[in-house]
């Protein structure tokens, strides 16, 4: 058996996914990225082979996605998130038509076709706005874990407006909010409002995105509570992977593998 | 004779690096009356030429970031206030007038503080029409014999019927000149990259007409008359305001794009159309500067939908196009809306990209949306 791996090196978090030729997951590993992108692309490298059955000589190709991607010295190619993400969303749920990613550092909405080509995509502009950085700096003035920002969110009684989505205002306004004895939960619901508000102006941006299922990417799909919120504000059902955090990489080894095949079909 | 690398290299020089470009301009400028500097493809630089001026069109300064000047609106476009931080900081000393067009919000901003806060050199403004009907153009022309004879009074230069067809003819000759390059381009993707021909048309904007057009015909006469087409580089055309930013236009080729074609200021809009050299020569150049184009600060009959363009689209082999606006400028937004759905609708990839003008570095985000895009963009 012979397996590919896909590496996402995104701006918070480095992950990897190992393939088999049936596109099945074979092996994963995720690790928090470090000030050498491929350093921390290598120790995640590691960890997967010594945590998996698979032998490294098993392993016949290697393709890097995400921010970092041409740091990572040992991949054999890269490709955009761009694309690594629609062909990883698009071969999860193949009734997708939208894949949104927020990441670390800015996010996106992809429109793809039924063949799952991507038509087109938007990104948010230079700011943190709308980003899980924006969850990051935030969760950190309320003092909570970011993992814990969906479970709080859910016990919300009140729905505020957090006035600004610039991170550096949104903090502020929080610790107004925080002085003023709001319930943290309160605002944490606030910022999944901020946030999904962004996203729908990216989302209606792009365009053939009337029909078809919407897939939400990337680790802030875990929180829940900003999955509700953004459901709510797209009125769109969201459908989130069982490991959205990997979609990047396991479209970036998905990618890979199909290109191999076709450059042995011609 | 100068290789075609070596004056691409020259021209880029004359472009990137304002030192090399003063001291070019300082010495050209003791053969003539003066240097006219103006901001916008409506000025008739064959009028200013023709008077005994050196025309000459104002691009980025290419310094590093200045502070903000606080005394400038706001929301002006980033040429704008770029051209605003080299005036006011001598960076344009060289001139001896400047011409505004009546072109944008932007623009009249820019006019109104160059008269309070620059001051020099002195500034006028060709209020050139917004319409280009028969009236329009006549209005036009009327316009143009005035800056004529204003110039005259500055110089003392007559410009004679005999001297304007002279003129006329030069700049025809560029225009004809350019308008190869863009043919033998199309057909053939080895002879100059785009962000080569870019820097190549923009140092024409700067350079003596006379030893630019000699350059020019050297580079088009040398050019292949054989197809090549890599089917594995992405077809591109470019769209948008001035773009003389050759560096940027060099990540798309990076990464994989070949800029077959422009629909900007200083490229196919400079070059599309001949000055007619018969008849009332005030009115032929006042139709050609309204009838080039289509420019979004025009109400133009001239529509992206029209048959022609789609015709261009066709005969360039295009796999997509890329919209180059410069940050805050508003008529190239309002096209950039109205064209983009027409363009989907032909099946056409069209990606935007909003810059700061004069800024060298490329932001990493544009640059992560340019491959995107160049992976996604295609004939389908």
């Amino acid at each position: 058996m012979k397996y590919v791996l896909g590496i996402d090196a995104g701006s918070s978090y480095i992950k990897l996914v190992l393939i088999d030729e049936q596109q099945k997951t074979v092996a994963r590993n995720i690790i928090k990225r470090g000030a050498d992108i491929d350093a921390s692309c290598r120790e995640s490298y590691n960890t997967l082979l010594n945590t998996s059955p698979i032998d490294k000589n098993d392993i016949n190709g290697i393709m890097a996605t995400g921010y970092g991607r041409k740091q990572v010295t040992f991949c054999n190619e890269v490709i955009t998130e761009i694309t690594a993400l629609s062909v990883g969303g698009f071969t999860v749920a193949p009734d997708v038509r939208t894949i949104i990613d927020i990441g670390g550092q800015d996010s996106k909405v992809i429109a793809v076709d039924t063949s799952g080509k991507v038509v087109d995509f938007v990104m948010n502009h230079k700011c943190s706005a709308g980003t899980g950085k924006f969850l990051e700096v935030t969760s950190a003035s309320l003092g909570v874990t970011i993992e814990d920002l969906g479970r709080l969110s859910q016990a919300a009684d009140t729905r505020l407006r957090l006035s600004s989505t610039c991170t550096v205002f949104a903090e502020s306004e929080i610790v107004s909010y925080i002085a003023r004895g709001v319930k943290k939960e309160n605002i944490i619901k606030a910022l999944h409002a901020a946030i999904s508000g962004q996203i729908v102006g990216l989302f209606h941006q792009v365009n053939s995105v009337d029909d078809g299922k919407i897939l939400l990417a990337g680790g802030v799909a875990l929180n829940e509570g900003l999955v509700h919120e953004l459901s709510g504000w797209l009125n769109r059902e969201v459908l989130v992977p069982e490991y959205p955090q990997y979609t990047g990489a396991y479209g970036a080894a998905i990618y890979l593998q199909r290109k191999r095949k076709d450059r042995k079909t011609d | 004779m100068e290789t075609t690398q070596h004056i691409i290299a020259r021209c880029k020089k004359l472009i990137s690096q304002p030192e090399y470009r003063n001291e070019y301009l300082i010495r050209i400028k003791e053969k003539y009356l003066g240097i006219i500097g103006y901001f916008s493809n409506y000025i008739p630089e064959e009028i200013i030429a023709a008077a005994g001026f050196y025309p000459l069109r104002i691009i980025g300064c290419y310094e590093p970031s200045k502070p903000s000047p606080h005394s400038l609106y706001i929301p002006v476009c980033s040429f704008a206030r770029d051209m605003y931080s080299a005036a006011s900081s001598g960076g344009l000393s060289y001139l001896s007038q400047v011409v505004f067009p009546n072109s944008c919000d932007s623009m009249r901003v820019f006019a109104q503080m160059w008269e309070h806060a620059v001051n020099f050199p002195p500034a006028c403004v060709l209020l050139h029409p917004i319409n280009d009907n028969s009236n329009a153009i006549q209005y036009f022309a009327e316009v143009i014999e005035r800056f004529a004879g204003k110039l005259h009074q500055d110089g003392g230069n007559l410009i004679t019927q005999t001297r304007l067809k002279e003129t006329i003819d030069t700049y025809n000759q560029t225009r004809r000149l350019l308008r190869r390059l863009y043919d033998i381009r199309k057909i053939n993707d080895t002879f100059l990259a785009g962000s080569d021909a870019v820097a190549l048309m923009t140092a024409g904007l700067i350079m003596a007409r006379d030893e630019y057009n000699q350059i020019l015909s050297q580079i088009v006469n040398q050019g292949p008359r054989e197809i090549h087409k890599d089917r594995k580089l992405k077809r591109i055309m470019i769209m948008g305001p001035l773009m003389d930013n050759y560096g940027f236009l060099s990540k798309i080729e990076e990464f994989g794009g070949y800029i077959v074609y422009d629909n900007i200021t200083n490229g196919s809009r400079y070059c599309d159309l001949d000055v007619e050299i018969e008849g009332n020569l005030y009115e032929n150049i006042a139709r050609r500067y309204l009838t080039s184009g289509p420019s979004p600060t025009l109400n133009s009959d001239k529509e992206i939908s029209d048959q022609s363009f789609q015709a261009l689209i066709d005969d360039l082999d295009l796999d997509g196009i890329i919209f180059i606006n410069q940050k805050f400028c508003e008529p190239h937004v309002h096209k950039y809306l109205a064209e983009a759905d027409i363009l989907k609708q032909m099946n056409i990839n069209v990606l935007m990209l909003e810059i700061e003008h004069g800024r060298v570095e490329v932001d990493e985000r544009d640059m992560l949306r340019i491959e995107s895009f160049l992976e996604i963009a295609g004939r389908s």
